[in-house]
């Protein structure tokens, strides 16, 4: 079963580079692009829409962030997500979180931190590498993890 | 008893005494007079004996001395005359000699007669004058008061300070200089400091207030110094005029501010520009890697769309920075005031835009209600309709079919308003209070911007003297820039 990926970046170029790394990593991803943090929480608080774009079943969502993008910013987005998971209306465990943005600032880092679903902070620009990485190590006990969701609280079970 | 009998008896008296004496009978007729009082009027010894007591009173007291001398002889006692006053003796030359004198009645048979003691003061008197002038000569005013909060003495700085003639403030209550919505607390404040009398300065961390003669306030800091002479417990309070240091002080605290706000914008202005500046290299660096990728596997096709992505990308890097420059040589344009003609200005704009080649998609309409040519420094104008007009274009909306742009003018009150309306995407509302920040961006369009436009444009409009408004709805939005006819005094106002 592919795994479910979605790309939040305003910048067109940004996303294509992302798009390209994750298929050059050789994991099997079924990919969602949002150009606009809005744009992917409309769908994110939408059971529907989710379900449509998305998936419905859980193995995890790899959520890649970006961070400096106008009208909503990736950090708002994070707040959106945080609303949405101390609600129970979604299960943290069913999402890796990542942020990737062009900045190293520690100031920035800090406030991604704050959120603690965040599994990672990548630096653009990424590669097939880095994603080979992160699936080896966030996808492994992607079977498990299944089991946990379904036990749990499908999120679109309301 | 005749006068040789007199002499006799006194004659050693006043001779051994070191003060100068001189005895006067009730007539006014000196008796006998000692060398040092002789000497202190000028006269050789013995020529006082025989003369009238007024050859030494001064001349514009003569005319009330015999009946002083008689109300001395009336009820004799011992004394020293003009109490309160300031007295002078006459020299034989006519000069005065400040003076203290004591009156002695002696009894002798039925005749009184007086012991007259002149001491002479002038010493005392300079000194006291010394003092005064170097009273006077402080700048900071002194004003001494006794226990029941009169003032018994002031020096020329407290007079000028309050506005008051020389001696006028003495016998008055020092409320009288205290601001009429302080004085009540004041006299508490004041016999309580009478009970503790300790050095130190008046109201500790509140702001104290003089009340000039014309009603004027002003900010003083007040010492105060218990001291006590004689017979009264007084305080003297030395007053300083802080006026000329508050303001100062106001306008370090707000140079500070401007100061500290202003390094909090470099801060951020720092930060966004590395932040903006270092994007786009990310994505460029990202993207030659795959490139390189692409090229290794022989895929030349995918290389070269990757490329012109690439390219753009560099091309939109160096307008970024083109902006950031523009936004730092905002401060340093050389303002020269000029007529200006708008309808060049905006036409001139519009086609370096590229404006009139969108054809049929973009409905261009200017309306000019002014008088052209406006004074105003060309640049900075141009730099204005740049952006609002870059703007229009950019954010068009497809939707809408034909995209509609409409710059229209007019003056109002002193003011030159220009407005550019367009029917594009709107500014989404909870971001219209940060449109003017810097590197705020609003919308996702395909052609982005650098997020300094509108703060380029609002801070030349500063420059200007003038003022930025705009109102956006989702079916567009309207730009209103208002400039001052008569920019030159707004732009030094601007400058400083």
């Amino acid at each position: 079963m592919s795994i479910p990926v979605v790309i939040v970046d305003d910048e067109d170029i940004d996303r294509y580079i992302a798009v390209r790394a994750i298929k050059g990593s050789g994991a099997d991803c079924k990919i969602v692009e949002f150009d606009a943090g809005d744009a992917f929480t409309d769908v994110f608080c939408d059971d529907e829409a989710f379900r449509d774009q998305i998936g419905e079943v859980p193995p995890p969502v790899l959520v890649l962030l970006d961070v400096n993008m106008p009208r909503m910013s990736g950090l708002e987005v994070l707040e959106q997500l945080k609303k949405k998971f101390d609600a129970g209306k979604r299960e943290p465990t069913c999402f890796v979180v990542l942020i990737y943005t062009s900045s190293n600032n520690a100031n920035d880092r800090a406030k991604v931190e704050q959120f603690d679903f965040v599994k990672d902070y990548l630096v653009k620009p990424i590669d097939r590498n880095i994603f080979k990485a992160i699936f080896e190590k966030y996808y492994r006990w992607e079977i498990e993890c299944r089991e946990n969701c379904g036990a749990a609280k499908a999120p679109d079970a309301e | 008893m005749s006068d040789t009998e007199l002499e006799r008896k006194y004659r050693i008296v006043l001779d051994i005494s070191p003060t100068p004496l001189l005895v006067v009978g009730q007539d006014g007729v000196i008796l006998l007079a000692n060398d040092h009082i002789e000497s202190l009027f000028g006269y050789d010894s013995g020529a006082l004996v025989g003369k009238d007591i007024d050859i030494l009173v001064p001349d514009e007291i003569k005319h009330i001395h015999p009946e002083l001398r008689r109300a001395f002889f009336e009820l004799p006692t011992t004394r020293g005359m003009g109490k309160g006053r300031d007295l002078f003796g006459k020299h034989r030359d006519g000069r005065l000699i400040p003076v203290e004198i004591g009156l002695q009645p002696i009894f002798e048979g039925e005749e009184t007669l007086a012991v007259v003691s002149v001491v002479d003061i002038t010493e005392r008197k300079n000194n006291e004058n010394r003092i005064r002038l170097t009273l006077d000569a402080a700048a900071s005013a002194m004003i001494k008061i006794d226990d029941h909060g009169r003032i018994v003495l002031t020096n020329a700085s407290a007079d000028a300070m309050f506005g008051y003639a020389k001696d006028e403030l003495i016998g008055r209550t020092i409320e009288d200089l205290v601001p009429e919505r302080f004085r009540r607390r004041h006299s508490v404040y004041r016999t309580s400091y009478l009970i503790s009398r300790e050095r130190r300065a008046m109201g500790a961390g509140r702001e104290l207030y003089g009340l000039r003669k014309d009603g004027a306030e002003f900010p003083i800091e007040i010492g105060l110094t218990p001291f006590e002479d004689a017979h009264d417990r007084l305080v003297v309070a030395t007053i300083i005029d802080i006026t000329e240091r508050k303001t100062r002080e106001d306008e370090i605290r707000q140079k500070n501010a401007e100061l500290t706000q202003l390094n909090e914008e470099l801060t951020q202005f720092a930060y966004s520009a590395s932040h903006d500046l270092k994007a786009p290299l990310a994505s460029i660096t990202g993207a030659i890697k795959l490139c390189q990728q692409d090229i290794a596997a022989g895929n030349a096709a995918d290389a070269d769309k990757l490329l012109s992505r690439t390219q753009r990308m560099s091309e939109r890097l160096a307008q970024r920075i083109e902006d950031m420059l523009s936004l730092a040589r905002a401060d340093h344009v050389d303002d020269v005031v000029a007529p200006v003609s708008v309808a060049e200005a905006v036409g001139d704009v519009w086609t370096s835009l590229g404006g009139p080649d969108r054809g049929d998609k973009v409905n261009f309409t200017t309306r000019f209600g002014h008088e052209d040519p406006i004074s105003t420094v060309k640049v900075r104008l141009l730099v204005i309709l740049e952006n609002l007009l870059s703007n229009a274009l950019k954010y068009r909306d497809p939707k809408k079919g034909r995209s509609e742009i409409a710059v229209e003018t007019h003056a109002a009150g002193g003011s030159f308003i220009l407005s550019v309306r367009d029917n594009g995407i709107g500014i989404p509302e909870d971001c219209r209070d940060k449109v003017f920040k810097l590197f705020q961006r609003f919308s996702n369009s395909k052609d982005q911007g650098s997020g300094l436009g509108l703060a380029l444009v609002q801070k030349h409009v500063r420059y200007l003297g003038g003022a930025i408004t705009f109102k956006s709805t989702p079916a567009g939005t309207v730009f209103t820039v208002a400039l001052p006819e008569r920019p030159n005094a707004a732009i030094q106002d601007a400058a400083e």
